[in-house]
């Protein structure tokens, strides 16, 4: 069994009033740079940590293509994924 | 003798709060440029064994087990721009600043992973023909307590720990001190659950710590001086505001229902540099003293003990966003 982390985008939601995406976080001692176009969603390795670091800031957003099969944590049940979920969890998902 | 006068005493830092590279490396005294209007009382915490002769009466050997230093710098004035960088400091997560109106807007939010950013600062005293001023090193803030009177100015004490041992301060220039205006009570704004209170308010207490452990976590097997400092286990963060009001007002209810609520603190007026604390998932409760009298008049003050729980949109309990017309990013790197 293959074990696959979904790939994850994010997308700049901040800026309700005005304000540009900022180009860098900061994170203890650790500086995650970031695209300086920021008006489409986009991929980064280190996406999970910027969702964390900055929640008012950044969501996952929906990827499109198929859903994924995975066991659930909870109940440890094979489960289809809504996207959302998927992209939002931290959850290694199982391909079946 | 080489007799120093406290009045002569400094306490210089990066203004803009850079951060070290490296736990380890100093800050180039080049980026210490910022003296600011407070006090600093550096103490040694140093462990020692004490080891006994066979008849276990007298002492024939002292040996230092661990190290490291511990510093309160005491400000009596602060303005929106101290508040923040040690607000950065503390929390130890910032995003690059971003254009907001007139001011650039500093996100800053806990660190993910309970890195503390390490920082520095030189300390020695003015017109010292010795150059005896100390660069200190692998700082992180411990804990904050922001003290907010009505009508009175707004104080701050921060704590710090790091490494024990200090390096002469070379080629450092001792900056002037800025004299500031104080950011006063008035200038802030409390709201509770959407409700603004800051006509109300009669004092507020912020206290935030990071608890950062300093016993054997802290130290390499093999060494003495302070090897990891972060976040500990447990950071606390409670506020107590004390707010005129009685039983029949809203607030009174809430806090005898124990009711988790938003609470907004802006420390600096609208429009001006300020810092906007946010504690969004909040327990409105009462102190141990339900109620209190204030004042000349002693009128009546509601005595809350508001204690910021874990926020599900946030992550953690605390955020802080900063006005300032500062254009770097608090907490770049040297």
């Amino acid at each position: 069994m293959k074990i696959k982390r979904p790939s994850l985008k994010i997308k700049f939601i901040g800026g309700k009033q005005g304000e540009d995406a900022p180009l860098f976080i900061t994170d203890g001692n650790q500086r995650i740079d970031l695209p300086a176009d920021q008006t489409k969603p986009f991929a980064h390795e280190k996406a999970l940590q910027i969702l964390k670091v900055a929640p008012e800031l950044y969501k996952a957003v929906q990827q499109k293509g198929k859903r994924r099969i995975y066991r659930s944590a909870a109940t440890g049940e094979f489960v289809k994924s809504d996207f959302a979920s998927a992209n939002a969890s931290t959850t290694v998902a199982e391909t079946v | 003798m080489n007799i120093q006068k406290l009045r002569k005493r400094f306490v210089a830092v990066s203004g803009i709060g850079k951060r070290q590279s490296a736990m380890g490396t100093a800050l180039a005294v080049a980026d210490i440029t910022t003296r600011d209007n407070c006090t600093i009382e550096i103490t040694n915490q140093r462990q020692r064994e004490t080891v006994y002769d066979c008849a276990g009466q007298d002492i024939f050997d002292e040996t230092v087990e661990s190290q490291f230093k511990r510093a309160t710098i005491t400000y009596a004035i602060v303005n929106a721009q101290i508040l923040a960088r040690w607000l950065a400091y503390f929390l130890g997560a910032a995003a690059a600043p971003v254009t907001s109106g007139l001011k650039k807007k500093h996100a800053l939010t806990r660190s993910t992973n309970d890195d503390l950013p390490k920082t520095g600062f030189v300390s020695g005293f003015e017109d010292d023909a010795v150059s005896e001023a100390q660069l200190y090193k692998d700082f992180i803030v411990d804990s904050l307590s922001i003290q907010l009177n009505r009508r009175k100015n707004i104080t701050l004490t921060v704590v710090l720990i790091g490494n024990f041992t200090t390096a002469d301060a070379v080629d450092f220039a001792v900056p002037a001190c800025a004299n500031l205006p104080a950011l006063k009570g008035k200038d802030c704004k409390i709201s509770i659950n959407g409700v603004d209170y800051s006509a109300d308010l009669w004092q507020l207490g912020i206290a935030l710590n990071n608890n950062v452990p300093t016993g054997d976590d802290a130290f390499p097997f093999d060494g003495v001086n302070v090897q990891t400092l972060e976040r500990g286990e447990k950071p606390t963060y409670q506020l107590t505001p004390q707010i005129l009001g009685y039983r029949g007002d809203a607030l009174f209810a809430n806090a005898e229902a124990e009711a988790v609520q938003s609470v907004v603190v802006q420390l600096g007026a609208d429009a001006a540099d300020r810092v906007v604390l946010t504690t969004p998932s909040t327990k409105i409760k009462f102190a141990g003293t339900p109620t209190v009298f204030v004042g000349e008049l002693n009128r009546t003050a509601i005595n809350l003990d508001a204690t910021p729980h874990k926020d599900s949109v946030l992550g953690t309990p605390i955020k802080a966003d900063v006005y300032l017309d500062q254009t770097e990013a608090f907490l770049l790197s040297v």
